[in-house]
């Protein structure tokens, strides 16, 4: 029993070592998106812990970009908090990825894990969950790796705030491409048949030309993407 | 804005964002995703990704950043992702050229 039980530990300890480091290229590169948002802030006039309010209980960073421009721009509440759901919804289709690598999940799981589900944990772990059967480990990997990119999104964001006293203007060098080049690296490991290539072309090409408000167009941009990609690779086995 | 107002905002926020994220997490944990939703969902990690990563890229709203560090950049990483150089590595490499080319223009 006590056996069993130290190897269970052990096996826990191996997922968050495991989803510490496949993480560690995000932790890095959201460092700058961070950053920036609490410059915005702070040049804003929120305090310090407005400014941190938003990362610690939001904890979602285009919706807190937006947010925050929304803030300043004088927009009434009500409109930002749909705009916030909206924005977010894309977190609909990660969810449905995650899960079905992770069943069964109790409650106990799903409220941590659905509240730090954020694009750069998505990518991490899809990643890993398309690599290896992970089995009963799978949600330890996930809850580390969301418990590593919240404290580093925290730690960013705080240093960010800091970083807005002592230069103003940090918002505008342009260190929110380190996202991009991240997210680039990314979508190139997933590409992985002909489907999916054309997904991920026609997605972009959708998502900069179809202009829809709250980035819905984004939302299509993907869906077609999806169908588009699964329809090419089984025209493919098909043939 | 006064203080309470503030977190009238935040606390809405946070419920907008939880909501977005919670529902189909619940669903596709209690039941598994039909056989061809499934072989959807295998097309939508790098569709998904892509969709919201290329508006960082071609959009003309990023204010002061010029889109040629970025297009460079962004065909950087490409390349080294293309190579399979470690994640990190392909990163720093691309960023090293975009910021290159930032300062070059």
């Amino acid at each position: 029993m006590a056996n069993s039980a130290s190897r269970a530990k052990r096996l826990i300890r191996r997922q968050a070592k495991q989803a510490t480091l496949d993480i560690l290229p995000m932790l890095i590169g959201s460092g700058p998106f961070g950053i920036i948002f609490a410059v915005i802030a702070n040049n804003a006039g929120l305090s310090f812990w407005q400014s941190q309010g938003f990362s610690l209980f939001v904890f979602a960073g285009s919706a807190q970009f937006v947010g925050i421009n929304l803030l300043s721009a004088g927009v009434a509440t009500g409109a930002i908090w749909l705009a916030t759901y909206f924005i977010n919804l894309r977190h609909l289709l990660y969810g449905a990825s995650l899960a079905s690598f992770a069943r069964p999940l109790s409650q106990r799981w799903l409220l941590p894990l659905s509240f730090w589900l954020t694009d750069e944990t998505f990518a991490t772990v899809i990643a890993r969950f398309e690599k290896a059967h992970l089995g009963v480990w799978a949600k330890w990997y996930w809850l580390f790796a969301s418990i590593a990119m919240y404290l580093n999104w925290q730690l960013w964001c705080a240093a960010g705030y800091w970083l807005g006293d002592l230069l103003p203007g940090a918002e505008n060098w342009g260190l929110e491409f380190a996202m991009v080049a991240t997210f680039v690296v990314i979508i190139v490991s997933q590409i992985t048949s002909i489907g999916r290539l054309i997904g991920v072309l026609a997605a972009a090409v959708i998502s900069v030309t179809l202009a829809l408000p709250y980035n819905l167009g984004m939302i299509a941009a993907a869906l077609i993407g999806v169908i588009v990609g699964a329809w090419i690779d089984h025209r493919q086995v098909s043939q | 804005m006064t203080v309470s107002e503030y977190w009238w905002l935040i606390a809405g926020m946070t419920v907008a964002t939880f909501v977005s994220r919670y529902p189909s997490l619940w669903y596709f944990s209690r039941r598994p995703a039909p056989n061809w939703l499934k072989s959807l969902l295998d097309y939508l990690p790098s569709a998904t990704l892509s969709a919201v990563t290329a508006p960082l890229v071609f959009s003309p709203n990023l204010g002061a950043v010029e889109q040629w560090p970025v297009w460079l950049g962004t065909v950087s990483a490409i390349g080294c992702a293309m190579r399979q150089l470690p994640p990190l590595v392909s990163i720093l490499i691309a960023f090293a050229v975009y910021f290159g080319a930032k300062l070059l223009m």
